[in-house]
């Protein structure tokens, strides 16, 4: 959803959009006009009495009737309408004042004044309001400001506790801690940077607290307790009127319903308002409905399919699927031919909106709400599986169609224990009784490498690591040996050694058995382990398909020739990666004739009309004008740019960090407090020492949990607990952010992991990068736009992009904007943490080549924080090797990647998924998870999954460093010359 | 892990009877000014209201007062009426049982008619019984429960002459005796506590219905009515422990206003009379009261949500 410059407008206008809100609104708006406009509408005053006139029925001189003092009922309710809105509108909105300043301050400044305040709120609120509201009138007195005071004390609290929530969730995301980094204040930061982001949650808080608080008052004037007769408020007037609902219903009927319109109608726009600022799922019109479900009824229905191929289990033919967006169809899938034979191995590849989740949830026929097959058919053992009735479809899913989900966790039920939820499969289509079901559940566990199966059959699936979990899911889907497996990214979001494992795993089963299968994955080195064949997607469409060794050696379509390219390999280090231009294009913009035709660099006249999948020699299939024109050692070429020269290495040392430890106290619960149970702390960083030069990079590596991002938030200054010491050239920095100044602020600076954490989403890409022109590079205003467009410019980015917001950009053109911040006034050393992990594999390649650009032009050094060693070996000087907190190995990037290894350096290189050349290299596989912190291993902290201890030494004794003259370090027991002689190297050339 | 929870909630519960109590003690004490010119009214001489200042102990430090009184409370002693000079606690034990007969009826009509309704708008998300129960919920909410009370009472009671029109229990009736009269104000609170109830049901399952782990079980070939009351209902209806909970502390601010509308003799009709005349120690024992059954009810809700919460059972 793209915000405009005036997101007021945006919200008004979903909000009519919507029937019910829509004629919410309207109510509202129709009492906000009575209540201002009540001198001039109201024919008499409120409490003006027209004796002769008492229990009047409605007619046309009072269209309302007269109550029993003769006065007019009209009047009285707009005039109390006048009342109601007033007094509520004044309370709520001290209520949201002050609620919304508790509420900042206590979730951004954390500690004791959090602890009390939400203490005293928390027991303001185990008071029913209207209870707390009668108790607080009934000593005060009622009177118009006693209720006005009692509504505002009622609802601070609530307001407090929903802002200080959003502010927790927003506190620890990449703006604010960039707003952190440059030293804003602390009003700065909590009312430009969290408040435009509490705003939407805080506004629907406000509708809510308005409408409870007509309830409230009209509740009170019913009591009695409020505002006080003769004045003419709703409630009250109901109250009087009761005693005459036989001679006079009129007067109470009218205001009753005064009351229930008003707030109905707040509750409507409050709700609307809820939908119209968080978009959930959209809600999708009758109308819609009926077309998606015309659509889909009418997809496979008539339309012949081709006679089937003998070998294919599955095939796939013109297939288009589409989402119905805004009122038309997007095609996220546009005619896609596909075919899996016995035994095969299909591996779906492409990036982010290639289509390939689409292609996988559509063989499974289980789309999105507003997603339908439009045309092309889906044929599984010679049935179309379009046609079947969803009790044909239901006998095929899990008995013939296995799926083995992404994200095991979310996909695994968290209320059903695992075992049962295997067995649940067997009973369903085996017809198995209970107790064999469960018999057979263990048996497929242990198939899948789970030591203790019974065990693990109990549990439920949050005891179980990532690992087992996907171990279970696995067998799962394998439970029923069904004919089709569809994999869906199984090992995106492991560790690298996890993955490596579960990988072994998956190809071994995919030797056996008498099936095909579907692999998506975006990740080519999977594909060369896992798949025998491939096809690639680009932008829903299939562009080059075939065997996958030689697809992968000699690609025939630019784009594979391209997405190779810019794969940073760790056997291929130091080479300029490949620069696609541009980024896939979104499904509303999809080009005419060739999709890749804007990102090509052979693109020509003839691209403009859409090229056909042409066969073409040894099985393979490539949807390219061009393809035979250009040879593969063209495109190696041209993609592959001239690589920066290095610069030559200055012996200076920017950063030096010596003997670190930062850890985290466990909180203790009262229980422990009593017992005198000593305080615990989790050791994240242990003793850690090392150095960057000016102008290098140094890489840290390291699985989940070892610690690395505490290791660079410590010296950012963002965790203040450390022992050690770090120095930036030779001055020694405090621990904390608040210790340092304004010019140590300036010399270090970050890049975190998440783009679309990264900045603020209210504010332009200018205002992002003017504040620390201003604040940190003490640019004078004049002076400012000149800067920021050439930072534009250094990072990439044209001048145009400085009034668009960062909803407007890509999540390449967000890091980009993040570096330019990161970079803005010149800092001597950069931290990125892994700042392009989550990025697709060509925007990646266009990052790390602006690193690499952005080193050679300046002389800041990098600190750059990755799981993956591809990358680290791409741009690093030197890399860090980091275990449970601990260093295991530091040295050169040919130091690291060369025989002697550290034991746990080699598993993680051996766990790098290669594309050729790593073929018969040695497997060092690591046994189970990295430990928790708080459990750390006695002696070297590896030994419990080392594959090479050597005895009860690495349990007991911690292990020497041992250095040789260069510089390389490696923390084991084991001398180095015996490494060297039982390893072998894991990457060619690094013998 | 459980024996853990219930002490440390436990402590919690405790903290909150002190600071709650403190608050009510300190809004009935001290804002009112001068309770003992509160009592004696303008016209009484100064030396009287001096010593019955004196009397009362307002003379001493705030904490004092407030730790003798929460010693008095604890112990059993709430106190003299100033509206009627009967000892508090009976008065208020003997409303607050026909009070919790009204709460009970009200939650057992409510709570399983709405968790039925939120269930099946929520499987049928943007379907046309969703749009009927959430737009009609969201109306009901709407609706005050002095608007509902007197409408209920002029149809139900005036016009068709089906159920009493107001509900003067006696002093010690019981409960099934009591039942006619029970059941126009309890279908009054239930009205709100339906709509409040099935509206954050219906999210609850809608929100389930989109995870991940319902994919799986539908892609099993598990039979549609299987997905929903194994897999679905046992995640989706565990938040609506809470908002049962949450919904009681609802329950009594209807509560208060209905017992006003019906004539019911209830906490909330004391509760009236205690403001009325400003009695304070009744309107603390009251205010007392209720937080005490609030405050056990979010407990309870806390324990159960525990107990039947895997992740949390097993953590």
């Amino acid at each position: 959803m793209k915000r405009g410059r005036w997101p007021v407008i945006r919200v008004l206008r979903d909000l009519y959009r919507k029937p019910s809100s829509a004629f919410g609104a309207s109510i509202v708006c129709l009492f906000v006009l009575l209540a201002i406009l009540a001198p001039w509408i109201a024919p008499y005053g409120p409490t003006e009495q027209i004796y002769a006139d008492a229990r009047q029925a409605p007619s046309t001189a009072h269209w309302f009737g007269t109550d029993h003092l003769g006065r007019d009922v009209f009047s009285r309710i707009v005039y109390g309408a006048r009342s109601i809105l007033s007094l509520t509108g004044l309370g709520a909105l001290l209520a949201v004042t002050a609620g919304t300043l508790f509420g900042l301050l206590a979730g951004y400044v954390g500690g004791l004044f959090d602890e009390l305040l939400m203490r005293v709120f928390d027991s303001l609120l185990a008071i029913p309001a209207l209870l707390l509201a009668l108790v607080l009138l009934g000593t005060v007195g009622p009177s118009q400001a006693s209720v006005l005071a009692v509504i505002a004390v009622v609802y601070t609290p609530i307001v407090a506790r929903v802002v200080r929530s959003e502010t927790l969730a927003i506190k620890s995301l990449g703006f604010i801690e960039a707003a952190r980094l440059r030293g804003e204040r602390l009003p700065w930061i909590l009312l430009r940077e969290i408040l435009p982001s509490v705003l939407p949650a805080l506004s629907v808080e406000a509708a809510l607290r308005f409408s409870y608080g007509i309830f409230l008052i009209a509740s009170l004037g019913f009591l009695g307790v409020g505002v006080q007769p003769p004045s003419p408020d709703w409630g009250l007037m109901v109250k009087e009127a009761r005693i005459y609902i036989r001679l006079a219903p009129w007067s109470l009927y009218f205001p009753a319903g005064a009351i229930s319109l008003l707030v109905v109608g707040v509750n409507l726009t409050a709700d609307g308002l809820k939908t119209a600022l968080r978009p959930t799922t959209e809600s999708l019109s009758p109308r819609a409905r009926r077309r998606i479900l015309r659509a889909r009824t009418s997809a496979g229905r008539g339309s012949e399919l081709p006679a089937e191929n003998g070998e294919a289990i599955a095939s796939i033919e013109q297939l288009t699927v589409s989402y119905f967006q805004e009122g038309r169809w997007l095609d996220a899938v546009r005619d896609v031919d596909l075919e899996l034979r016995l035994g095969e191995t299909l591996g779906v590849v492409g990036e982010s909106g290639s289509g390939k989740s689409t292609l996988a949830l559509a063989f499974a026929q289980y789309l999105a709400a507003n997603g339908a097959v439009r045309a092309g058919g889906i044929r599984f053992d010679g049935k179309d599986l379009l046609g079947l009735s969803s009790r044909e479809l239901r006998a095929i899913r899990g008995a013939e169609i296995g799926l083995v989900p992404q994200d095991p966790l979310a996909s695994l039920n968290p209320s059903i224990r695992v075992g049962e939820q295997i067995a649940e499969i067997l009973r369903q289509h085996g017809s198995l009784l209970r107790k064999e079901a469960r018999g057979a559940a263990t048996e497929l566990l242990r198939s899948v490498q789970i030591a203790d199966p019974e065990r693990v059959a109990r549990r439920y699936p949050h005891q179980l690591s990532g690992g087992m979990q996907q171990r279970v899911a696995i067998a799962m889907g394998l439970s029923t040996s069904p004919r089709l497996l569809l994999f869906d990214e199984p090992t995106t979001g492991l560790d690298v050694t996890t993955e490596a494992t579960i990988l072994d795993l998956i190809a071994d089963l995919l030797q056996e058995g008498d099936r095909s299968t579907l692999y998506i994955t975006h990740d080519l080195g999977v594909i060369a382990r896992v798949a025998t064949d491939v096809a690639v997607l680009y932008a829903g469409e299939l562009v080059e398909a075939g065997p996958t060794d030689a697809l992968l050696r000699n690609a025939r379509h630019p784009y594979t020739a391209g997405l190779l390219a810019s794969l940073p390999r760790a056997e291929a280090r130091g080479a300029r990666l490949s620069s696609m231009e541009g980024s896939i294009p979104a499904l509303d913009a999809i080009p005419i004739g060739c999709v890749f035709r804007p990102r090509c660099p052979w693109a020509a006249g003839v691209c403009e009309e859409r090229p056909l999948l042409e066969s073409i020699d040894g099985g393979r299939t490539v949807r390219c004008h061009r393809w035979a024109e250009i040879s593969q050692a063209d495109w190696e070429s041209d993609f592959v740019g001239e690589a920066p020269e290095r610069r030559t290495k200055r012996q200076k040392t920017v950063l030096r960090v010596e003997g670190v430890e930062a850890s985290f106290p466990i909180s203790r619960s009262l229980i422990d407090v009593v017992r005198r149970r000593e305080r615990r702390a989790v050791r994240a960083v242990d003793r850690v020492s090392l150095s960057i030069d000016e102008g290098g990079t140094l890489g840290l590596v390291g699985e989940s949990g070892s610690g690395k991002t505490t290791l660079a938030r410590t010296i950012l200054g963002l965790e203040p607990r450390h022992a050690g010491a770090i120095h930036l050239d030779d001055e020694l920095l405090p621990p904390g952010l608040r210790g340092r100044k304004r010019g140590t602020l300036r010399r270090l600076q970050s890049v975190s992991q998440n783009p679309d954490q990264a900045l603020n989403p209210h504010l332009s890409v200018g205002a992002t990068l003017v504040r620390p022109l201003i604040r940190l590079g003490e640019v004078g205003r004049r002076e400012v736009r000149l800067r920021m467009n050439d930072l534009l410019d250094r990072v990439g980015l044209s001048a145009a992009y400085a009034s668009r917001l960062p909803d407007q950009l890509s999540g390449g053109e967000k890091q980009r904007v993040a570096i330019a911040r990161a970079i803005a006034a010149g800092p001597d050393l950069v931290l990125f943490d892994e700042a392009t992990s989550s990025l697709d594999v060509s925007v990646q390649a266009r990052i790390l080549n602006l690193l690499d650009e952005l080193q050679s032009g300046g002389d800041s050094a990098h600190l750059f924080i990755t799981h993956d060693l591809a990358v680290v070996s791409h741009l690093s000087d030197d890399i860090a090797v980091l275990y449970l907190g601990r260093l295991m190995e530091i040295g050169s990037v040919e130091e690291i990647f060369a025989p002697p290894y550290h034991p746990y350096t080699e598993a993680l290189l051996s766990a790098v998924p290669t594309i050729g050349g790593g073929t018969g290299r040695e497997a060092v596989r690591l046994e189970g998870e990295i430990p928790s912190p708080i459990d750390r291993p006695s002696g070297c902290p590896f030994h419990t999954r080392c594959p090479r201890r050597i005895g009860p030494i690495c349990v007991e004794e911690i292990p020497p460093w041992q250095q040789d003259e260069s510089g390389h370090a490696i923390f084991c027991h084991i001398p180095v010359a015996e490494l060297r002689g039982m390893q072998k190297p894991l990457f060619e050339g690094d013998a | 892990m459980m024996g853990r929870l219930l002490i440390q909630r436990l402590g919690f519960l405790l903290l909150t009877l002190l600071l709650t109590s403190a608050l009510i003690f300190a809004a009935t004490q001290f804002l009112p000014g001068d309770v003992a010119r509160v009592i004696l009214g303008r016209e009484a001489g100064e030396e009287a209201v001096a010593a019955l200042r004196e009397e009362l102990g307002l003379n001493r430090p705030a904490i004092v007062q407030y730790g003798s009184w929460l010693g008095r409370f604890v112990r059993g002693d709430w106190g003299t009426s100033f509206g009627t000079d009967l000892p508090v606690r009976p008065l208020v034990v003997e409303r607050l049982r026909n009070s919790l007969m009204l709460a009970v009826v009200a939650l057992v009509l409510a709570v399983p008619l709405s968790v039925v309704l939120g269930v099946w708008a929520g499987l049928r998300e943007h379907g046309i019984a969703d749009h009927v129960i959430s737009l009609g919920s969201l109306a009901v909410v709407g609706l005050p429960e002095f608007v509902t009370g007197v409408l209920l009472i002029e149809l139900l009671a005036h016009r068709l002459d089906l159920l009493p029109a107001s509900s003067p229990i006696a002093p010690g009736t019981g409960f099934w005796e009591a039942l006619p009269f029970l059941i126009l104000p309890s279908l009054t609170a239930t009205f709100v506590l339906l709509a409040y109830i099935a509206r954050l049901t219906r999210a609850e399952v809608a929100e389930q219905m989109r995870r991940p782990y319902v994919r799986t079980a539908v892609l099993k070939g598990l039979p549609r009515w299987i997905v929903v009351f194994k897999h679905v209902l046992r995640n989706a209806l565990l938040p609506t422990i809470t908002v049962i909970a949450i919904s009681f502390g609802w329950l009594i601010g209807g509560i208060i206003v209905i017992e006003n509308v019906f004539n019911y003799p209830g906490l909330g009709r004391l509760l009236l009379f205690a403001i009325d005349r400003r009695d304070f120690p009744l309107l603390q024992a009251i205010a007392i009261v209720v937080v005490i059954g609030v405050v056990f009810a979010n407990l309870l809700a806390d324990i159960l949500y525990a107990a039947v919460n895997p992740r949390i059972r097993y953590k």
